[in-house]
């Protein structure tokens, strides 16, 4: 039964006295529903070119609410990237299920995470915070910490850039996509956490997809993330042959592949209605 | 002044009641004296290829105590491969470092910690463990875990899921084949040596090659970068330098020269700290 859904904009107050840009999606109904905390990836917003959007609308209308936002220096934030650190990013993920429990009737035993890229990094990473939380789901998560430093290259080599943020307390990523500041704080968390020490902790359920062609991340190194998650109650592992990073989006840009885009949507709703769902 | 030196073949308990070989080179006739404890390589010895035993020497001789030992598994170890895990290493380093506080009079905080490549790895995480050590040296630290991970071979995501699922995996390298615990896999995956670095405040030395083919020079890099807490931070890094640092691991002529640049470096750090 699919259930009338309602789309909220709001304004968030951050730990840091800030507005989070957010869209909390709801089912109209009277009992408490389960949530979803969506974090989304590294230089994109809330909305994740449309999917985070469909897939609130089909989790709403099967009865799961959904709080997504945007992270400091992402889309609407009225911050610059200077703020978009990990400890920023966890106390706004924080701030997002405090506001979507005060606003709504929400079941605070079925609270799940979703992340895509560094959002799964963020999302594993909450999960250490948040060891209660019973489902994740983790889209090309960037989970190998090293991948993510490595991975701030454009102009100059990424050795050049930590040190550059080291020194001078952020520096200029130039990629093709994007052009951003990275601070410090960012280069130092980032190298100092361990997602795969949250995943190997984590003792919910599990939802993880990967396209095997990721070109952005080393898909063997997230697979170890996958590998690493012996304690969770029960890993279900959503594996494209041929998918890469994007999931079939072409990240808005073209006709990319709306199978594999299809596929995930789907995995991903029946994982949170089988797991959140009484 | 220099030292005349003692060289003493010991065995000491694990905390698994196993023994833990170890040679203790210590200054003669000296009352108290500063302690350099030394971690190996993986697939090594505590002499890493006479390195170990030259720089313990010329320590001692310097009036500084160098205690060096066998992690399990490792040659006149009495156990398997299997016993080889971070838990155990960091554990046999505290039982190491306890019996030379119990039964040799060392001078007041003067604790130092050596570690090469693997060994590198855990005397990082030892600092962890004791933020009140002020000397640390490290020679091609493996403090990148998934360098450690992929160490295993081409096919390491296999060989990980081998391991964790069946207990161990057998890697087979061109210069060993060993078996490698499925903890120890599992360990190394969830632990973060660059926070270890991150985290520490004492005086730090790293040595490294810059063409190092054993392990990524630059993800070492970013672990000298990242201790941006450390009271100072030394760098020796050869242009020309492999992971052996010239030793050629005791199989041929190798770099001399890189060989003695680096114990001259190691054993100035160590007495900067300790004695000057």
């Amino acid at each position: 039964m699919s259930l009338p859904i309602e789309i909220l904009e709001c304004q968030i107050a951050s730990k840091r006295n800030t507005k989070i840009p957010a869209t909390f999606t709801y089912p109209k109904r009277k009992d408490a529903c389960p949530l979803i905390i969506a974090a989304h990836g590294f230089q994109s917003s809330r909305h994740e070119y449309g999917l985070y959007t469909e897939l609130a609308n089909r989790l709403a209308e099967a009865g799961i609410a959904v709080i997504r936002f945007d992270f400091p220096g992402n889309n609407d934030s009225e911050e610059s990237m200077d703020a978009y650190t990990l400890t920023n990013n966890l106390d706004d993920m924080d701030c997002a299920m405090e506001y979507a429990m005060e606003h709504r009737k929400v079941d605070s035993r079925r609270i799940g995470v979703l992340g895509w890229s560094m959002g799964g990094c963020m999302a594993s990473l909450f999960s250490q915070r948040h060891p209660e939380i019973p489902a994740m789901a983790l889209w090309a998560p960037a989970v190998c910490a090293l991948d993510v430093v490595t991975g701030m290259e454009g102009e100059k080599s990424y050795l050049e850039n930590f040190e550059r943020a080291i020194k001078d307390g952020h520096c200029v990523v130039a990629k093709e996509w994007c052009t951003c500041d990275v601070s410090k704080d960012f280069f130092l968390e980032v190298l100092c956490s361990n997602p795969y020490a949250a995943l190997n902790q984590y003792r919910g359920e599990l939802f993880f997809a990967l396209g095997l062609q990721d070109s952005v991340l080393n898909a063997s190194h997230v697979q170890l993330g996958a590998l690493s998650a012996v304690n969770a109650k029960h890993v279900t592992t959503c594996y494209f042959e041929d998918g890469d990073h994007d999931f079939g989006t072409a990240y808005g840009k073209g006709e990319g592949d709306p199978e594999i885009t299809q596929t995930l949507l789907k995995g991903t709703v029946d994982f949170f209605v089988s797991v959140l769902s009484e | 002044m220099k030292f005349q030196l003692e060289v003493l073949e010991i065995g000491i308990k694990s905390k698994r009641n196993t023994r833990i070989p170890a040679t203790f080179t210590l200054p003669k006739d000296r009352e108290s004296f500063p302690l350099v404890l030394t971690a190996h390589g993986g697939q090594s010895s505590r002499r890493e290829y006479g390195v170990y035993v030259e720089l313990s020497k010329r320590l001692a001789e310097l009036g500084i105590a160098v205690l060096c030992f066998d992690f399990p598994g490792h040659n006149d170890s009495e156990e398997t491969m299997l016993a080889y895990t971070l838990a155990n290493n960091l554990d046999d380093m505290e039982y190491a470092l306890s019996y030379v506080l119990e039964n040799w009079r060392i001078e007041s905080g003067k604790i130092g910690l050596l570690g090469w490549s693997m060994g590198g790895c855990m005397a990082s995480l030892f600092s962890q463990r004791h933020p009140e050590i002020p000397a640390l040296a490290l020679w091609a630290p493996a403090i990148c875990t998934m360098d450690i991970i992929q160490s295993s071979g081409e096919n390491y995501v296999k060989a990980f899921e081998t391991a964790v699922k069946g207990g161990s995996c057998e890697v087979t390298k061109d210069w060993c084949s060993c078996d490698l615990n499925g903890e120890f896999m599992m360990e190394v995956l969830c632990s973060n040596p660059y926070a270890a670095l991150n985290q520490y405040q004492g005086a730090l030395f790293v040595a490294l090659g810059l063409k190092d083919c054993v392990l990524n020079p630059s993800h070492i890099q970013l672990g000298v970068l990242g201790a941006v807490h450390a009271k100072d931070v030394k760098t020796c890094y050869f242009e020309e330098g492999d992971h052996d640092f010239g030793s050629a691991y005791g199989k041929g002529a190798g770099n001399p020269l890189i060989t003695e640049k680096l114990l001259e470096e190691t054993t100035g750090f160590f007495v900067s700290v300790f004695v000057e």
